[in-house]
This record gives C-alpha cells, sequence and structure tokens, in this order.
C-alpha cells in the first residue's frame, strides 16, 4: 500500500460555479411564498426565529383594547424611536380603543393606516418578504391579529452625516458640497442642481445580503439609451453576496479588468456628476458610500477638473500641465535610468560631470537605486494614508530624512536620483482623479525594467503597447482616447484645450448623436 | 487567458536572459573631452584629456583634492591603435562622445590630415561637434595638460575661450568637425583652423600650483589662424589678416578696429564693429571669372582719444570712410597673402565659381589651384557708424 493518499484533482466547470445551491436562495424563495398568518402569536413565534432573536430587533406588545392586540417591530437604532412612539403608538392607541368601541369593521387596517397614523409615508403588505425587507431597512411593520394584513409606517431614522466639504476633491472656487454615504442625500444633491423632470432615477437592489441600493441616475433625451440599456443590464447580471462601496460596482460592471486605466469615473462632487449628466453620462449611486459612479468615461476626462470650469478659462494651459505631469510620473525615472546608463551621450556636458561625479562611490546600479527610493516613497506614501493621524508627524521626520538627506550622505543614492523620484511622486498627485495615479504607478514599475534592460528603446517600445493599449479600450462603447483617437475636431475644444464656454456649444460627439447642440450660438440672439 | 501567462513569461525571460547589453553606469566610465594627436617617428600619439568628476564637479567637491583632469597618451603605428592601447594607463573604459575639442600637432597637420582623421569619423562613439584648433610651436599633448582658470576643466575653457574671442574679437575661427570635414571634402574652399599656444613653460602650466596663483607663469593662449593648402598646414594668417578672413567668411561678429583721427592724424579713435555681413560673387569677364566681395559693417564709436565732435555729421562721414578703408585693407591683405604666399584658396572664391559659374568650374576645377593666385577681385565695404556711445564731445575738448 502506497502511504501517499493520491487526491483526485477537482473538475473545474466554471459554468455551473454560479448556480450551486446556496441556503440563502432557499430562504429567500421560502420566505416569498409566505403569507402573514391571521394569528398573531404564530407571526411573532415565524419572526422571532427568522431574525434570530437579535438585540436590537424590538416587537412591541401593545392592547389597546381587550379585544385587539398588536405587535409594532422595527430595528432598533435604524428606526427613529421618537418618531415611532409619537406617530404611530400613540395615535394608534388612543384612536383604536375608541374604534373598538364603537364598530369593529373590516377596514380596521386601512383606515389605521389612511386616516390615523400621522407618518409621512405608509404602506401596506401581506407577504413576509415585504415584512422583512421594510424592517431591514429602518421601516416599522404593525401587525394586528386577527388580520393578514401589516402596515409598513416609514419610520426611517434620518440619522445620518452631514453634507460637508469633499475631501479628495477641493477646489478654489466651486461649490464646497460633497455627497455623502446616505443615497437620498445624494440623489437630492444632484436634483437640486439640475430640476428638470427628465432627470430621471432607477433603483436597483444588489447584493444578496446586503441589499444595496444602487441606483442609476440619467437624463432622458441626452442619455443614449443603448448605453443606458448596457447599464441596466450590466447591472442586473451582478449577482454578489454584498456591495459596499461603489468600486464593487466599478468593478463588476468595467470593460476591462486587466487593465490598469480606469474605465469608468468617480467623484464625489455633485456638480462633477451634474455636468457629466448633462453631457449625456450616466451616473451610478451606491448607497453607503460618497463616491459617485460616472460612464462612460474617456481618457481625457481624467484631466479635467472641476475647477477647470469654474476659473477664467486659461485655454488649457493646466491642463497641458496636467498631461506633462502624467509623462512626469509615468517616465522619469525610466527616462533618467536609460539615459544614466545607456545614453551618455544625450547628456550636456557640464551636467554629465556632475552626474559622473555623484555616481562616484554609489554601489548600486542605477536601476536598483531608483527602485530603492521609488519603494521608500511608496512604502512612506502607503504609511502616511494608513497611520493614526497622531503618528504623522514622525513618519514625515523620517520620511524627508530617509528618503533626502540620509540616504545620499550614506552613499546609497545619488541626489539626482532623489531629484527625480520626487519631482515623479509630487507628479503623481497632480491629476484631479487618484485612480488614475494608480495605474501610472504600476506602469512607472514596468518602464523602469523597459529602460533599465533595453534602455530608451525598451522605453519607446513600452510606449507603443500603452498607446496600443489605451487605443483599444473601450468604456460601455465608447472609444476610451476619444476625441484624441478616432479624432474629432470640435471635441477638441474641451479636451486636451479648454476654450471659454462660450465657444463650447456641443456635447462629447461619442455619447450622444442626437442632442448636441448645449447652447445657441452666442451671436444670433442680438438679431431677435 | 494561457496567451497572456505565456507573453507574460516570455516578456520576463526575454529581459533578464538578454541581460542589459551595452549597459554602462558611470561610474564604469572615464569621460574624455579633449583629445590631442601628435606625430610619433612611426606613427601616431594619443593624447586624452580625462575628467576626474569629483574634483571637476562644484557639488562633490567639497574636500575633494587633486587635478581636476588627467592626461594619458599612448602611442600606436595607427590612430586606432594607439587609443586602444590607453587602456593600459587608465582603471576605466574611456568614454568619447563627451569630446569638446580635438588639438592637432602643427608637425603632424603637415601630413595630409584626411588620412588619420579617418577613425574619427568612423568610430561611432564621438560625435562631430567638437572644436578643433592646431597647435602652434607646442605639441598636442602640452596643450592638454596646461591647467586653466574659472573653468576648471581646460577643454571646457579652452572651448569658450576659443568662442568668446571668435564673438568679441574675431581674430579666431570657431570650426567644428563637421564642418572641418565639409571644408576638407569641398574643392574651391580650404581649411583655416585657429591655433593655440602654451605661453611658458608647459610642464609648469600642467602642475596643480598654477591655477593657485593670480599671474601664472605658463597659461594656454589662442594664436592666429592655421592656413591649408590641400590638407596640409602652409602657414599662419596674423591678426590682421585673421580678422580680414572672418570679414570676407561672414564670420566676423563683434571687434574693434583702431583708427586715426579724422582731422588730427595722431590722435587715434577705435570703432567696436557690432553686426558684419558678407556675400561673394563671380563673374565671367572676357571667359575669366572675377570675384566681388560684398562685406557690411556696423560699429559704434566706443573711443576716442582726440578732440572731435560726433555729433556733427561731416566727421561721422569721414570716420565712416577710413573705417571702410582699414576693412578693406584687411580683406585685401588677406588675400594677398593667400594668392602670393600661400597659393591656397582659403576665402572659397572656386566654390563661390562653382556655384556661380558652373560651366566654367566644371571646365577649369582641376586647374583651381594654378588659376586662382591670378584671380581678380573687387572689395566693396559699406560701413556705418551707428552709435557714438554716452558721450558727446570727448574729454580732451576743453571747454565747449
Amino acid at each position: 500500500m502506497s502511504p501517499i493518499k493520491i487526491i483526485p484533482k477537482k473538475k473545474k466547470n466554471p459554468k455551473y460555479k454560479r448556480e450551486e445551491p446556496i441556503a440563502v436562495d432557499d430562504y429567500i424563495s421560502d420566505e416569498k411564498n409566505e403569507f402573514i398568518n391571521r394569528d398573531l402569536e404564530r407571526n411573532v413565534t415565524y419572526l422571532r426565529s427568522k431574525l434570530g432573536d437579535s438585540g436590537d430587533v424590538i416587537i412591541r406588545h401593545i392592547q389597546p383594547h381587550p379585544q385587539l392586540k398588536m405587535v409594532i417591530v422595527y430595528i432598533d437604532g435604524l428606526s427613529g424611536a421618537l418618531q415611532i412612539q409619537e406617530s404611530v403608538i400613540k395615535s394608534v392607541m388612543e384612536w383604536s380603543e375608541k374604534y373598538m368601541e364603537e364598530e369593529h369593521g373590516s377596514h380596521f387596517i386601512a383606515t389605521m393606516g389612511d386616516s390615523i397614523m400621522t407618518v409621512g409615508d405608509i404602506g401596506y403588505c401581506e407577504h413576509y418578504s415585504e415584512v422583512f425587507s421594510a424592517i431591514l431597512s429602518g421601516d416599522s411593520v404593525i401587525l394586528v391579529d386577527g388580520y393578514t394584513r401589516a402596515v409598513i409606517a416609514k419610520t426611517k431614522d434620518p440619522n445620518k452625516r452631514d453634507v460637508t466639504e469633499p475631501k479628495t476633491q477641493s477646489v478654489v472656487r466651486g461649490p464646497q458640497e460633497g455627497f455623502t454615504e446616505d443615497i437620498r442625500t445624494n440623489t437630492s444633491l444632484v436634483r437640486r442642481k439640475i430640476r428638470s423632470v427628465d432627470l430621471r432615477l432607477e433603483c436597483n437592489l444588489v447584493g444578496r445580503y446586503t441589499q444595496t441600493d444602487v441606483s442609476i441616475m440619467y437624463i432622458k433625451g441626452i442619455a443614449n439609451d443603448e448605453i443606458l440599456n448596457e447599464v441596466r443590464s450590466r447591472i442586473k447580471k451582478i449577482d454578489i453576496d454584498g456591495i459596499l462601496e461603489s468600486a464593487y460596482i466599478e468593478e463588476l460592471v468595467q470593460d476591462s479588468t486587466l487593465s490598469p486605466f480606469p474605465t469608468i469615473f468617480n467623484s464625489e462632487r455633485p456638480d462633477v456628476i451634474a455636468a457629466g449628466l448633462l453631457e449625456g453620462r450616466i451616473a451610478i449611486l451606491v448607497d453607503g458610500t460618497p463616491f459617485v459612479l460616472l460612464v462612460p468615461v474617456v481618457f481625457p476626462q481624467f484631466f479635467q477638473a472641476a475647477e477647470d470650469y469654474y476659473q477664467r478659462s486659461d485655454f488649457g494651459l493646466m491642463r497641458m500641465l496636467r498631461y506633462v505631469a502624467f509623462f512626469f510620473a509615468l517616465l522619469s525615472p525610466s527616462l533618467f535610468i536609460a539615459i544614466k546608463t545607456y545614453h551618455q551621450e544625450l547628456i550636456p556636458t557640464p551636467l554629465m560631470i556632475t552626474l559622473a561625479a555623484q555616481r562616484e562611490g554609489v554601489p548600486f546600479p542605477a536601476f536598483v537605486e531608483a527602485l530603492i527610493m521609488e519603494i521608500t516613497f511608496e512604502i512612506l506614501r502607503e504609511a502616511g494614508i494608513r497611520m493614526p493621524k497622531a503618528v504623522g508627524q514622525a513618519i514625515s521626520i523620517v520620511g524627508a530624512l530617509v528618503i533626502g538627506q540620509a540616504a545620499v550622505e550614506a552613499g546609497f543614492v545619488t541626489p539626482a536620483m532623489v531629484i527625480v523620484v520626487a519631482i515623479t511622486a509630487i507628479s503623481t498627485f497632480v491629476f484631479p482623479a487618484y485612480n488614475l495615479a494608480i495605474a501610472v504607478r504600476g506602469l512607472r514599475f514596468a518602464f523602469m525594467v523597459l529602460a533599465a534592460t533595453f534602455g530608451l528603446f525598451g522605453v519607446t517600445v513600452g510606449l507603443f503597447m500603452l498607446v496600443i493599449h489605451l487605443c483599444s479600450l473601450r468604456s460601455f462603447g465608447v472609444p476610451y482616447m476619444f476625441p484624441i483617437a478616432p479624432y474629432n475636431s470640435t471635441d477638441q475644444r474641451d479636451s486636451i484645450f479648454h476654450l471659454p464656454l462660450k465657444w463650447l456649444q456641443t456635447r462629447p460627439r461619442l455619447i450622444n448623436q442626437t442632442n448636441l447642440t448645449r447652447q445657441q450660438s452666442v451671436k444670433k440672439s442680438p438679431e431677435e | 487567458m494561457k496567451i497572456l501567462k505565456v507573453s507574460i513569461i516570455l516578456l520576463l525571460v526575454l529581459s533578464l536572459v538578454s541581460g542589459c547589453w551595452n549597459r554602462r553606469e558611470l561610474s564604469e566610465l572615464v569621460i574624455a573631452l579633449a583629445i590631442g594627436l601628435d606625430k610619433t617617428d612611426d606613427g601616431f600619439r594619443f593624447t586624452v584629456q580625462l575628467i576626474n568628476p569629483t574634483v571637476s564637479s562644484e557639488a562633490t567637491k567639497k574636500g575633494a583634492v587633486g587635478s581636476t583632469v588627467r592626461t594619458i597618451s599612448a602611442e600606436g603605428q595607427t590612430l586606432f591603435s594607439a587609443w586602444r592601447k590607453l587602456t593600459k594607463k587608465s582603471p576605466r573604459k574611456t568614454y568619447f562622445a563627451h569630446v569638446q575639442l580635438l588639438v592637432l600637432q602643427e608637425k603632424l597637420v603637415k601630413e595630409d590630415i584626411s588620412k588619420f582623421l579617418d577613425p574619427l569619423i568612423r568610430d561611432h562613439d564621438f560625435r562631430t561637434d567638437f572644436y578643433v584648433l592646431v597647435s602652434k610651436e607646442n605639441n598636442a599633448k602640452e596643450i592638454l595638460t596646461t591647467l586653466t582658470f574659472l573653468e576648471p576643466i581646460p577643454a571646457l575653457s579652452l572651448k569658450s575661450m576659443l568662442a568668446a574671442s571668435n564673438e568679441n574679437l574675431g581674430t579666431a575661427t570657431v570650426y567644428e568637425f563637421d564642418e572641418v570635414l565639409e571644408d576638407l571634402k569641398t574643392k574651391g574652399k580650404e581649411l583655416v583652423i585657429s591655433g593655440v599656444r602654451v605661453k611658458g613653460d608647459p610642464e609648469e602650466g600642467s602642475m596643480v600650483p598654477s591655477t593657485e596663483t593670480s599671474n601664472p607663469k605658463s597659461y594656454l593662449m589662442l594664436e592666429d589662424l592655421a592656413v591649408f593648402k590641400e590638407s596640409k598646414i602652409i602657414g599662419w594668417f596674423n591678426e590682421d589678416q585673421s580678422k580680414g578672413y572672418n570679414y570676407s567668411q561672414g564670420r566676423m561678429k563683434s571687434t574693434a578696429e583702431v583708427l586715426s583721427c579724422p582731422m588730427n592724424k595722431e590722435g587715434k579713435l577705435t570703432v567696436e564693429i557690432i553686426r558684419s555681413n558678407a556675400s561673394m560673387d563671380a563673374k565671367l569677364i572676357k571667359g575669366v571669372p572675377k570675384l566681388t566681395i560684398d562685406v557690411e559693417a556696423e560699429g559704434n564709436i566706443v573711443d576716442v582719444e582726440c578732440k572731435l565732435d560726433p555729433s556733427d555729421l561731416k566727421i561721422l562721414k569721414e570716420i565712416e570712410k577710413d573705417l571702410t578703408k582699414k576693412i578693406k585693407s584687411e580683406i585685401k591683405e588677406t588675400i594677398q597673402v593667400s594668392q602670393e604666399e600661400f597659393q591656397s584658396d582659403t576665402l572659397g572664391f572656386g566654390s563661390v565659381v562653382h556655384r556661380k559659374e558652373p560651366a566654367y568650374w566644371r571646365k577649369n576645377k582641376d586647374r583651381w589651384a594654378d588659376l586662382f593666385p591670378e584671380i581678380q577681385y573687387d572689395i566693396k565695404v559699406s560701413a556705418k557708424v551707428r552709435n557714438t556711445g554716452s558721450l558727446g564731445q570727448s574729454l580732451s575738448e576743453k571747454g565747449g
């Protein structure tokens, strides 16, 4: 007998992966068929068993009249206790006591809901599934003994974060409000900016456990129907246990998973989202996060800051600066390595002498030197994000000393390399969209390897590959490099350049072909 | 997915296995900034000026001692064999792409220079934008070993010296290597290169203490222009002839012309030339080409040592006439020397004829060396005085 047990290799069959039976499915389907029982005690038992005696589930029995028993079910914390007390319990008890004296009719439930309860919104239900979703979203359910209908009172606690200044995308001039975690607040922020009946909101619940509200927002007549249908179908296809942030949706609906470049835009500024909607883009709002998604997106959009539109037009000088920063962030270490180790003839002679002098006594090749500095910087940056605020100063002192002086004085790296890494690091933070910086960061290391092995030739080949990749990307059917490739002359006015608003009369062309006019030409008005 | 995996592995293998071919860290190289060629009995002596980066660079200079450069020489039958022997004396591979200067020994250029310049063009390391100088009297090695003031690296110092004297005095010419090659190949234009020499004892000039005194006993100095005929040196232009040469070539940027005062012939007056332009034309007159040299010059009065009222237009006209005469005589002298003494077409008459009268040139280009000394020419100079400076009447004008 062989002592080694041969474990048969599991056959992968990805086609059937999703349809594996999961307990939750049974639970949901089971509950869907279940009607509310006439017997209150049985209902209470059932609710208790389903909600698992959780400590925050409140099942409040009230008996306004000896013959009338009812329970109010809600989750403490989600529902406003004060509102339940004032608008539900108090009004129901006072009224039903009198009602039971006079008449015991079959319209009891309807009357109670429609005429008595002083709550903003009222619903009725007969299925347990509706009962559960109401309870879990913060509403309270009133079950009455002897009736199969229940009243849902919208007693959601308005307890939420105030609208504050957006932390990640700040401006000098422009609206200082940002989205919050509450989707209703977020939709209202957009609605306040676009007061049009054409602004539509479609709600979906995504996530088997989380049942997160994922809403699609668009302007009817501007947004492209094909793209809209594509967004709808992609969101509908999502089957996941939970959605905790809009990044989940982004990952699940994006066009290219392996590309380092983001094909979906996100912002926590209502004005940016409103501007996107007016250009015919579609916003995806996810409950629980201040970051709202915008599709489709093109590459130049990641270089457009909200402030470009709020300050006097500089014809895109600042934008071009951001493009320059993009190339700095992407290429400066690799170009430095390539020129320093392969193409010394490109360096001006006086600089060459200085660089050669700095190189004396440095033990590592330029590539390793750059790698040490880049990795040190990335560690510092990562630590800067994660560390507790109280130790921030310690990190910055260590960072400044380690990355700057000490590394040079210890002879680990050359001062020139410190400058290059510093320029690279600062350039990374220039982009208005942080997720582009993540893409650039990864590619930078690839370019450094290319530069160290093949010199400028390698960098050139890498750039070619990058351009080909960028041109092959699509965001919901729209070419990623639009309007540069495919070229569109009209849209050049607001991509790399930024002409004054007066001359930006049309919306981006590839997103919507029918409703293009943003503003009538200003010249026409005096004739009227 | 499989294709992706395979291509990633291939890329990794490619970048790791192929290695870093031709990769050179800066600390594996020693940078040559100047090369000098001397003649030896059976071949060449190849001298390079190598920089000592730690001492040369301002950034890392603190505490570093020693000379900014080190020259090493090697001898060989051919240029290339000599320069490969350098490795025996240098700890690192010599890097030639930053060469700024090529110094040729006068004795060496008495032979055909086109023969030995070949490897400098053929080798891919060299760029062709370095300056070329001929060392007068001294040998090239002595030029390269002399230390200089202000600019710690002699090659760079000599280069900026050359540029400065070309721009402000007009006696030197700035020829880059590719221009030298062009003139070598052009029939009807002979080569003219600036000369350089060491004043004083070359041995003393190579010591570091020579940079630590305000009045060193030996130093580098630009001198005259070397005139070539058929790729061999044949003589030297003196200062005035050098100026005439630069005027005629349109290479004169700025210079000073000393004239005598129009009223009082004993006093001196200096005009600073601020702009000049030249053009040449050739015409056949009775089957013989005649050259016309047109020179325009503009200058300012900068120094007056006699009683003179420069606001007087009549006097200005007089000065302009003198200036014209002076420039004309300088150019004329240059041509006379070229025609009679050197019989070398330094001004490029031949190439002008080639351009203007191609038929004549085709017939006579092989006889041009014989024809050139007899060529008739006409010099037209128009000199203007534009500015008389911030002083009206001169200091010697008393009372007003």
